[in-house]
């Protein structure tokens, strides 16, 4: 390069469209005598060509990595001067932390949209009922098995008929994350296996009944919550009911028909609600 | 909370409120940083090709927006100040992004069977037939970037050449001067140039 010559970086904004006026005039005067500055600008502009020309948003891009947190910082430029290099080096290597350093410091869209209402209303109801219901449990000492022999009547039916155990659900019922699963064994050979999600705060059943080991068709299941009740309805051919929404308070499933000899059985769970305690 | 220094007062009393359990603090959140949350899903919807509708936009802002305030805004106290919250909160709506999208390939997977075998491609399902040139250049040059530059050179080349990011938007951020800059660029660019592996991709044809 001669002394005359431009500089590096005058060759590049030339090739780059952002050299103005008369620096512009006096390099593009240059190079078209200089045969070594027409070379190089020649390189760049196939050089630069090519890079713009591969494509954005590479698959890799789409990743979650652990560094993404320091490159939040990186991009804040609150990091101490070190971990700001190692930040860099690893920027180096990392396709989705630099494409997410690129969003961050892409100046945001004034004219972008706020997000739809209709979203942040339903945030705001899973607010709500998160708030009433923190957690759902089955309280050990309301659940529990009940038959209505004696209130309905059926026990005219005579009671032999239908011996039913009396063992608490709670003895049965297992605590799991987002979930308590429920087993019932009546000694007339009718079961209930079910489990109760426990989903941001709305709870739902769902539930397999059985007669003798087999799906309990002729058996009607009905649901009442405190403020509805649901079916009765026949389960489908494996015996099932649900997802059926709970509410918090009394639960009551009611089993009817044919399989029960006419009689029914209540089963009650009672949700309540108290502190979740703390993680997940 | 001890290290969110620098960070504004009112920002600081806006997530104490919250994860006190404050409930209009929510809807002053929202209100707050929506427009942001939903930024980050249409930028995350443009840079991946997700191709997603209205409808599941709004679904992925619903779960993004939630994950932040839901149980008394639990999620907000691992923010430590070690960033702006802003920062923060595009980067939790934008893993939202990455993880529907990742449920949406291995979705699109399953449903094409003669996939199965080896690793699943994900390439192919991210984006289409017409790319795959592009996409080989751009894995070339990402390697001779990675090769050749360092650090700073490299993700310069890449903000101004991926990311279409201007001479002085980098400079700015960098604290160079424009000149510093395309000098600093113009040698990335040379030591590129140099490098056999991805020559054949501007020499002359």
């Amino acid at each position: 390069m001669r002394s005359t010559c431009p500089s590096e970086g005058e060759l590049l904004r030339l090739v780059e469209g952002t050299l103005g006026g008369s620096d512009r005039e006096r390099v593009e005067s240059h190079v078209a005598t200089c045969e070594d500055c027409g070379a190089r600008v020649r390189a760049l502009e196939r050089l630069t060509e090519a890079l713009r020309g591969a494509v954005r948003g590479a698959p890799e891009e789409a990743a979650s990595c652990r560094e993404s947190e320091r490159v939040s910082g990186y991009a804040d430029g609150t990091l101490a001067a070190g971990e700001a290099s190692q930040v860099e080096a690893h920027l180096a290597r990392c396709p989705s932390c630099s494409a997410l350093l690129a969003d961050l410091w892409r100046s945001p869209d004034g004219a972008a949209e706020r997000g739809p209402d209709r979203a942040v209303d339903r945030v705001l109801g899973r607010l709500e009922r998160e708030g009433r219901s923190a957690v759902v449990r089955i309280a050990e000492r309301t659940l529990t098995v009940v038959t209505d022999f004696a209130r309905s009547g059926a026990a005219a039916l005579g009671a032999g008929l239908l011996p039913v155990s009396e063992t608490p659900l709670a003895a049965a019922a297992r605590a799991e994350p987002g979930e308590i699963r429920l087993s019932w064994v009546g000694s007339g050979g009718i079961a209930l296996e079910g489990r109760v999600r426990l989903r941001e705060g709305a709870p739902t059943l769902i539930a397999r009944v059985t007669a003798d080991g087999k799906p309990a068709r002729a058996i009607s299941v009905a649901l009442r919550t405190p403020g509805s009740t649901r079916g009765p309805e026949s389960p489908d051919p494996e015996g099932r009911i649900g997802p059926w929404p709970l509410e918090i308070g009394r639960n009551t499933v009611v089993l009817s028909g044919i399989d029960l000899d006419g009689g029914r059985l209540e089963l009650e769970l009672e949700l309540v609600t108290h502190d979740r305690p703390d993680g997940e | 909370m001890a290290t969110r220094k620098n960070i504004d007062r009112d920002v600081i009393e806006l997530v104490e409120r919250l994860t006190a359990g404050d409930s209009d603090a929510w809807a002053e959140f929202i209100e707050r940083y929506r427009r942001l949350i939903y930024s980050a899903i249409v930028r995350a919807n443009a840079r991946f090709h997700a191709q997603w509708d209205e409808t599941t936009m709004e679904e992925i802002f619903e779960e993004a927006l939630f994950k932040l305030v839901r149980r008394r805004g639990k999620a907000l106290a691992s923010w430590k100040g070690e960033c702006k919250l802003e920062t923060w909160i595009y980067r939790i709506a934008r893993n939202v992004c990455v993880d529907t999208l990742r449920k949406q390939v291995h979705r699109r997977e399953c449903d094409e069977p003669g996939q199965q075998d080896g690793e699943p491609d994900r390439s192919t399902a991210l984006s289409t037939a017409s790319d795959v040139g592009r996409r080989d250049l751009r894995m070339s040059l990402d390697q001779a970037i990675e090769r050749t530059l360092s650090p700073k050179e490299a993700l310069v080349v890449r903000l101004i050449y991926f990311e279409g990011f201007t001479y002085r938007e980098v400079a700015d951020r960098l604290g160079m001067t424009v000149g510093a800059m395309s000098g600093f660029v113009y040698r990335a660019l040379a030591k590129l140039r140099r490098d056999g592996g991805v020559a054949r991709h501007w020499e002359e044809r």
